[in-house]
Parts: C-alpha cells; structure tokens; sequence
C-alpha cells in the first residue's frame, strides 16, 4: 500500500475516532437525549430543568390532596410541566406552565376557546416562567393557592 | 446568542484537534496541504454558522456528537464563576486579536505610506521568467495580471507582496545587495507563490474569517499556525519552481538573521524588538529545516484535500 493511502486511512480512522470520543464525552458527562413528547413521572424530583421550575402549594384546600395525582413533562418540542391535584369530593386542579398535554381536560382555558362550564384559569408570573393554575375550586380558594405556590425543593 | 457563539467555540476547538490528529496521525503532510487545511478549519466554523441560521438541517439527533444547546445550559448552570472564566478568556481572547492582528495591520499601513519604491528592469525580467514558470506547471493563475516588481530604497532586510488589485513584490535595496543571484531568485520565488496563492486578497478573506471569530481562543491559535503554514507552502512552491531549497533557505536565514537597524527608540523598543527577531529567527530555522528536509514535495491532489474536507465537514456538521 502506498504512503498517501495508509495517510488517508489514518486520516479517516482518526475522524471517526474523535467523533466518537465527542459522542461518548458529550453522553457521559450530560446524559442520554430527553424524550421528544409528553412523559409521566412518579415525583417532582423526575421533572427535568429543561421542562421548567416545578412549584409546590403552601395551601391546598381541603378538596385536594398532595402529592399530584398526576405528573407530566415534556422537553421536547416545546417545553412545559403540569401537576393534576384531586380528590374523591370532586374538584379539580391543574397547576403547570409552558405548553399543556393534549389530554388536559381544561386545555381551551389555554388558548381563545374558553373554559368548559365550571372551570376557570388564573395565571401569575414566577421568575422566567407563567404558571397557570386551571381548576374547579372556587375562585377565593383558587387565588390562595395560586398566591401561595412556591418553587419546589424538589 | 450565547448557543451560537458556543457552537462556534465548539466547532474552532474541535477542527483544531482534528488538524493536529490528521498531522499526528496521517503525516508528514506537504506545508501547502496543511496551510490549506488549516485554512478551511478556520473558515468552516463561521460559515456553519451561517448555514444554520439560514435554516439549514441538521443530522438526527442521536448522530448529534456534541448537543449545544445541553452544553449551553450546563455553561448556564455553572453560576457567575463558570461564566466569568469563560468570559474572561473570551475577552482576553479578543484582547489579544486587537493587540496582536488588529494593530499591526494598522501600523502596517501607515509605515507603507512612507516607503519609496523604485522599478528594476533586471528584477522585472526575472519576475516575469518566474510568473511564466508558475504559470507553465499549473501553479499560479494563468490568466489575470502579472505582479509587478519595486525595489524599496531602504537598508533593512524586508521583502513582500503588497497590493491587492495590483499585487507588486517589495524588496528592499539592503536586501537585494545581501543575496547572490540564487538567492534572489528564491526570494522573488517565494514572494511570488503568495500571489500565485491568492495573495492578499485571499489574506484578507483570511483575517475577516478570524475576525469574526475574534472571542474565539481555537481561532487564534489556528489563524497563527495558519500564518506559518502559509509561509512553509510558499516555500515549498518557491523550492519546486526554481528546484533550489537550499537557496531559499539560506536567503531566509540571511534576511531574519540580520538585526534590523531601523529600530530606534527606548531601551524597552529595543528589547522588545530584539525579543521579537529572535522569535522570528526561531521560526525561521523551523522553516529552513521543513524546506531542506522536505526538497520540493509533490503538489498534494485536489481529491485529498476535498475528502479532508469532507471529513472536516460532516465531524462539525454533527455539533448541533
């Protein structure tokens, strides 16, 4: 085999080898990708950074129970997270912000549709994010909650 | 903003390294393929850039090798000493392209403004010999305007290609009166195989690509190493046209040994000035031993250099 050829395979073999040394590098220091999609996690811990800053209440009334009935997120394509707080009296409460689950049984609040019949959405800024609380409680009972959400410990 | 400027720090590191590893690993490369791939490692980075913001698509995620945007958080997420040791090499970075890049191009024009220089008729007939040879093997331009040649009327050692629209070789009179006819015409050479290799202007296509570039510490150091490349390929060439290395390098030897008399000034001037010839004698011999042990390398293909390139490319094309 000819100088030139072996250098052109080395050449090759050395291109291949760094982009696979990048890859390796880029997955073992910041893991695998992120599911494109809706994901179901089982606390807030498995909320990523990059779906947002998940908030806790300080209040909850007594027609709701902690932890979330109900945990979703999602990075890709547009990032959000929501929590589905309920209970066996009826009431419902969804706390989240960025883009919403297609399953969301309020999700015209979201948008120009409106609210369904008995429910209504009350949104407050926190930090970089809006967090919208969409829920049946009664509108007193819902700005209390809304006021007292605060950034989980996680 | 932050992702692209990241992208970029990314892509010049990466290019960086892969050159080193195709020197290491493939070599000994000719000076002009690794000028010239040294040149596209420099250019390639900013012109992805562009093609992504003009919507360009990626490959599919998984063959992603590096994920800027992940890398963009985790820089985020260092806090205000990550960001501010980041920033400061990113800003002693452009500080350093200002000092060493910017300034002296500055000061370059204005010193060239003061400079007379002279027609040679006998300079003249050798430049032209030397333009048809280039010409007659493939290795300058075959059409367009020959360079022209003046003979500065100065004591120093200096010579060069000025000019971009009409290239013209300077030589200083000191300079011509110190070398035999051998030497002259390897110095004539060499100063002719940077037109024939773009010149100017492609130096200065060159220095906007590092420009624009200018926060970014891979290329810095690409574009200096770019630099000598570039006078080891020009050595190279002048060495097969006129098939005398050794004229070359002792002309080279002769010019960037001499101290310049026209350094004048504080004892700091000097002793900067002194720092800087030795530097450039160091340089020097590296040349003179490339271009001795090297003796007139054949012309690297096209083809090898489009299927680095290729390489090149789809390694930074997978940085997204």
């Amino acid at each position: 085999m000819t100088r030139p050829a072996v250098g052109a395979i080395r050449a090759t073999l050395w291109t291949a080898g760094l982009f696979l040394a990048l890859l390796g590098a880029d997955r073992l220091l910041l893991g695998a990708d992120r599911p494109q999609g809706w994901q179901q996690g089982l606390a807030l811990a498995d909320i990523p950074a990059e779906a947002g800053a998940p908030l806790e209440p300080s209040y909850l009334p007594a027609a709701l129970g902690w932890p979330p009935q109900r945990i979703a997120w999602q990075v890709l394509p547009q990032p959000g997270w929501w929590l589905k707080l309920a209970s066996s009296l009826g009431d419902q409460a969804w706390i989240g912000a960025g883009a919403a689950p297609p399953d969301h049984p309020a999700l015209s609040c979201l948008d120009d549709r409106g609210c369904p019949k008995g429910w209504h959405a009350l949104s407050r800024r926190f930090g970089q994010q809006t967090v919208v609380l969409v829920t049946t409680l009664p509108a007193r009972a819902a700005h209390r909650m809304l006021d007292g959400l605060r950034l989980s410990a996680r | 903003m932050t992702q692209l400027l990241l992208a970029n720090l990314l892509h010049g590191a990466v290019a960086l390294t892969w050159a080193l590893g195709v020197r290491q690993w493939a070599g000994p490369l000719s000076a002009t393929l690794w000028a010239d791939l040294l040149r596209f490692c420099l250019a390639l980075p900013p012109l992805l850039a562009a093609l992504q913001l003009l919507g360009m698509a990626g490959p599919p995620p998984w063959l992603h090798s590096l994920r800027v945007g992940r890398w963009t958080e985790a820089l985020l997420d260092t806090g205000w000493l990550g960001q501010t040791l980041v920033g400061g090499l990113l800003g002693g970075t452009a500080l350093l392209f200002v000092v060493q890049e910017a300034a002296p191009v500055w000061r370059l024009r204005r010193g060239k403004a003061q400079a007379t220089a002279e027609r040679d008729s006998d300079l003249a007939a050798e430049t032209e010999s030397l333009v048809l040879r280039l010409r007659q093997t493939g290795l300058a331009p075959s059409r367009g305007r020959s360079p022209q040649v003046r003979v500065v009327q100065t004591d120093s050692y200096s010579a060069g290609l000025v000019g971009i629209v009409e290239p013209t070789v300077v030589a200083s009179r000191g300079l011509l009166a110190a070398l035999d006819p051998g030497e002259r015409e390897a110095t004539l050479a060499h100063e002719l195989a940077h037109w024939a290799r773009g010149g100017n202007l492609r130096v200065l296509g060159v220095w906007a690509l590092r420009a624009v570039q200018a926060v970014n510490p891979a290329a810095l150091i690409l574009f200096r190493m770019m630099l000598e490349a570039e006078e080891a390929a020009c050595d190279e060439l002048a060495a097969r046209v006129t098939g005398r290395p050794a004229a070359l390098a002792s002309a080279l030897l002769k010019a960037h040994s001499h101290p310049d008399s026209s350094e004048d000034g504080g004892a700091f001037r000097r002793a900067q000035a002194e720092i800087a010839r030795r530097g450039q004698l160091a340089s020097t011999r590296a040349r003179v031993t490339l271009l001795l042990a090297a003796g007139g390398q054949a012309h690297p293909s096209p083809l090898v250099l489009a299927a680095a390139m290729v390489g090149l490319a789809g390694l930074l094309w997978s940085i997204r």
